[in-house]
């Protein structure tokens, strides 16, 4: 009978694997460095989207939704950890939810001690696109739905002439919780989806079967799953400080900071945190799903 | 191949997009080149009096620079604004009054700003304590460019100056000439836009030193003249108050409130004009 680990060292040794995994086949990882780089190119787009000639065609769209200030100097540089951040969210339903897939298969192949081949990996990656790019899509959408809805509240709340919510007033409610809200929100929705990319690429599930089969895993594994994939988010904390301050470090320092912030956000999203709790939850799922079958 | 063909153009649309960017002296560059300067300024202005003088001649050498390689742009006005500032911040008074005289002799198209350089002039005075020098010089401007932004605020600037030197009979005095200001340009550009202003700058003035018969006299004028052409609907609450609060007129202000639910029966202000008459009947003796 096998020794029943505890629930921390079950977490280590996921942890510990999923480094490993990285070092003994490198191309689970290349993935995750190609979308950094499509994260990079991106926001060279958008370092140049007020000058000419990119001027032309970003100036309609930034004048309609964030105003004629943002196309001029330093004010752009305010709305760059913005539209990086918003363009993430795009660049992750779009090309994320394919190269996390690819991951993932490497990932399985790994597990299995089976030798990859790129071919096979993006078709069996690529058949399953719709899918995976709906899944993506979907958590962006309840993300971003919840962060809206809080915002929408907390405005509704204070305008019928409420000074205070629980302990707090607008001062705070405007500032930091809505932050540490958004936080554990995202680890929390991160949490209950992130099985699904497994269950549709190694359990061959459909898309509701896959998110329904995803939920009842995490719920079942509540605290693990929490563990793995809120630990590497930890590491999002100073990113979102970092941005939280933005014009009080562009006043101390120099408008153009705000690019360094986001290339610092591009690599501990991208490069660690994504990498890590996509490796990790796809090994603790086939380090399961292999104790289930051999039950 | 052809398929090839097809991404490549994009891609190579794309990318020549973004080498361009940045390559052309365009507005943003100015803008940025603009910006980086006043930075250096800020540090003058921090410390005006420890800052050595070769450093505000460089500071002010760039700036000209600036302005003399974008003439065409609005922020060489800026930037030469941005000189005046500095000589004012280093107290070189006469330097800075020289300037924008210079600078006045670039822009003797634009009232709007010769009276803004004018003022800036002016104001020199001012700080250097010649208050009587900078007095003339602000009336200069009240009389060379009445209708500019500049020109309609500084009898009421004059008017402020007094009452925060706690000098109130020259204060009350100001503020009357400058509402008989007022109601002469209203009366010299009838059915104009700046004419109904000016009566509302007067109504202010006299309202400021608490001159309320004559305050509610240019408010009864307003309503006669601009009745059905503009919104008068707080102007009526006004004068309402006025009534109520200071001439202790209950029937008056109980009449100006009627007069208003008649004329404006869907005013935004219905409620409030309701709750005043309601206000009024209770506190009947």
């Amino acid at each position: 009978m096998p020794e029943k680990k505890s629930i921390f060292s079950l977490i280590f040794e996921t942890f510990s694997e999923t480094k490993e995994s990285f070092f003994k086949n490198p191309k689970i990882y290349a993935p995750f460095l190609v979308f950094a780089g499509i994260e990079a190119i991106a926001l060279i787009f958008i370092y140049f989207y007020p000058r000419m000639p990119l001027h032309v065609i970003t100036a309609p769209f930034i004048r309609t939704f964030f105003g004629e200030i943002y196309l001029h100097y330093p004010a752009n540089f305010i709305l760059i950890p913005k539209l990086s951040a918003n363009l993430r969210m795009v660049l992750s339903t779009v090309a994320g939810a394919l190269l996390t897939a690819i991951a993932i298969n490497y990932t399985a192949d790994y597990f299995h001690n089976k030798t990859s081949k790129f071919k096979s990996v993006f078709a069996h990656s690529a058949k399953n696109y719709v899918s995976l790019f709906l899944l993506a899509t979907l958590i962006v959408i309840i993300f971003v739905l919840f962060g809206n809805l809080l915002e929408y509240f907390l405005k509704f709340y204070f305008r019928n002439g409420y000074r205070k919510l629980l302990f707090a007033g607008p001062r705070y409610w405007f500032g930091p919780i809505p932050i540490v809200i958004n936080f554990f929100m995202a680890v929390l929705i991160q949490s209950f989806f992130v099985y699904a990319f497994p269950f549709i690429l190694i359990g061959k599930e459909k898309f509701l079967p896959a998110i329904m089969k995803s939920f009842v895993f995490c719920a079942k594994r509540f605290f693990p799953t929490v563990m793995l994939v809120g630990l590497p988010m930890m590491l999002l904390i100073p990113v979102i400080v970092l941005n939280y301050q933005t014009s009080l470090l562009m006043n101390k320092f120099f408008p153009e900071i705000t690019v360094l912030l986001t290339i610092f956000a591009i690599i501990v999203n991208s490069l660690i945190v994504d990498p890590v709790v996509t490796i990790a939850t796809t090994l603790f799922y086939l380090k399961n799903r292999e104790q289930n079958t051999q039950k | 191949m052809n398929k090839y063909k097809l991404i490549k153009l994009p891609v190579f649309l794309l990318v020549a997009l973004i080498m361009l960017s940045g390559c052309g002296n365009d507005t943003y560059a100015i803008e940025k080149k603009f910006w980086h300067l006043k930075q250096k300024a800020q540090k003058i202005y921090q410390n005006p009096d420890a800052s050595p003088p070769n450093e505000l001649q460089r500071t002010v050498e760039l700036f000209k620079k600036f302005y003399t390689d974008h003439a065409k742009n609005n922020l060489s006005i800026d930037a030469e604004f941005e000189i005046a500032k500095l000589y004012l911040a280093k107290k070189e008074y006469s330097d800075c009054r020289k300037f924008l005289k210079e600078m006045a002799s670039r822009h003797t198209d634009n009232d709007n700003l010769l009276a803004e350089i004018s003022f800036f002039s002016a104001n020199t005075f001012e700080k250097e304590n010649k208050w009587g020098e900078a007095l003339n010089g602000y009336r200069a401007i009240i009389e060379k460019f009445p209708t500019t932004v500049r020109g309609i605020s500084i009898p009421t600037y004059i008017a402020e100056y007094y009452y925060s030197k706690f000098q109130p009979d020259k204060s009350i005095e100001a503020f009357k000439d400058a509402a008989n200001h007022y109601l002469g340009l209203a009366n010299k550009y009838p059915n104009t836009p700046i004419s109904f202003n000016m009566h509302i700058l007067a109504v202010q003035c006299y309202s400021a030193i608490k001159d309320w018969p004559q305050t509610v006299a240019i408010m009864d004028l307003i309503l006669e003249k601009y009745k059905g052409k503009i919104n008068l609907e707080e102007l009526y609450l006004n004068k309402a108050l006025i009534y109520l609060h200071q001439l202790k007129d209950k029937d008056k202000a109980k009449e100006t409130v009627e007069a208003l639910l008649k004329e404006y029966p869907k005013t935004k202000l219905k409620k409030t004009a309701e709750a005043f008459l309601d206000k009024i009947s209770k506190d009947a003796p």
